[in-house]
């Protein structure tokens, strides 16, 4: 591209530009984010936090966020009753538009989220990131662990094939005695040994319990990881 | 009731914290997402619905616990790890980073996933 039409190019642009930066500085005003912002603009990142083993909380992240995109996608066809799950399976899978690629993305994502979490629980224990004074940010993160075992547990039982026995027995197996605690048991109804009990009460635990717990618990550990910054290096 | 130590940190450090989060780190971050997303898009593509087949390997080992022992064993197993997982900044009190400096705590967590691994090497024999 010759020197006119870059200059041409950033003439037609400008207005585009201005408008973005007096649309944003609306925003910041009204909303009060100013100290907010300063902050962020002024706040720096040290430098071993740029090697790769640092960045597995954030691709967790983005695996969760894809979960909740697609998940947003294929609840508005799954039908969670005995009956109905293997076919609204069927149906997502071969009539709905995109339908087989949303349910194959967020069987990836979820594997993806697992790994990813598992391997940045291991980087923070290996760099001791959980000392003073960020004990707090690795006891909610230990907790968004056990909240996604939980997310895909109860995942696998929604389908309602080979995995789906395999997921109510582990979960039956490990937690059914929970639902022998008088007058709350029936909120573990996810752990139950009959099949329609534990897919309703997972169904009910994927996409209501679980997501707000998790998104609860994030907001948590970012804030306290904007507090206290990253680790020092080993 | 511990008070809560902010970390002390020399000039040279903080030369070293040079890098702006934005937009250098924020822009970084945005590559890391779209190159997850590709893959993960990617891997769809390729027609594999399901990346590791049945059994899923992240629960073959606590099943296979539970089939060995018991069902309450296992969720005490479980129940457990999670609370000594929980406990680990109370436990490892001293301000020593490197793993090679806080090694019993090393080895406990290298038996815990030693365990899981030959748990779950198990449950595919």
């Amino acid at each position: 591209m010759d020197k006119e039409s870059t200059g041409a190019l950033s003439k037609a642009l400008l207005p585009l530009g201005k408008m973005f930066t007096k649309s944003r500085d609306w925003i910041i005003a009204r909303s009060g984010l100013e100290r907010f912002m300063e902050e962020t603009e002024s706040k720096t990142v040290p430098k071993h936090a740029l090697n790769p083993a640092y960045c597995l909380g954030g691709v967790t992240l983005v695996a969760f966020l894809i979960l909740a995109l697609t998940g947003f996608f294929l609840a508005n066809y799954y039908e969670p009753s005995e009956g109905g799950a293997q076919r609204s399976i069927q149906i997502i899978s071969t009539e709905i538009h995109f339908g087989f690629y949303a349910k194959s993305i967020h069987s990836w994502a979820a594997n993806v989220m697992v790994i990813a979490v598992l391997l940045h629980v291991l980087r923070v224990f290996i760099t001791g990131s959980y000392k003073n004074p960020r004990e707090l940010t690795w006891m909610g993160g230990v907790i968004l662990l056990v909240f996604t075992f939980l997310f895909v547990l109860t995942g696998y039982v929604l389908p309602m094939d080979e995995r789906s026995d395999f997921a109510i027995t582990s979960m039956s197996g490990a937690f059914g005695w929970l639902r022998g605690i008088p007058h709350v048991g029936g909120v573990f109804n996810w752990a139950s040994d009959t099949v329609g009990e534990a897919l309703t009460g997972s169904y009910w635990m994927h996409v209501t319990v679980l997501p707000i717990a998790i998104i609860l618990f994030l907001l948590v550990h970012f804030y306290l990881i904007r507090k206290h910054g990253i680790s020092g290096p080993l | 009731m511990t008070e809560v130590e902010p970390e002390k940190e020399s000039k040279a450090e903080s030369e070293e914290r040079s890098r702006p989060f934005l937009p250098n780190h924020i822009m970084e971050e945005i590559g890391v997402v779209f190159l997850i997303t590709g893959i993960i898009l990617i891997a769809a593509a390729l027609r594999r619905p399901e990346p590791f087949g049945f059994p899923n390997i992240f629960f073959v080992g606590v099943l296979e616990m539970i089939d060995l022992v018991s069902p309450l064993f296992g969720a005490l197993v479980v129940f457990a790890v999670v609370i000594l997982l929980l406990a680990m900044p109370f436990l490892d009190r001293s301000e020593e980073q490197h793993p090679r400096k806080r090694l019993i705590f090393f080895a406990v967590i290298l038996a815990v996933v030693a365990f899981w691994t030959a748990f779950t090497v198990m449950g595919f024999l």
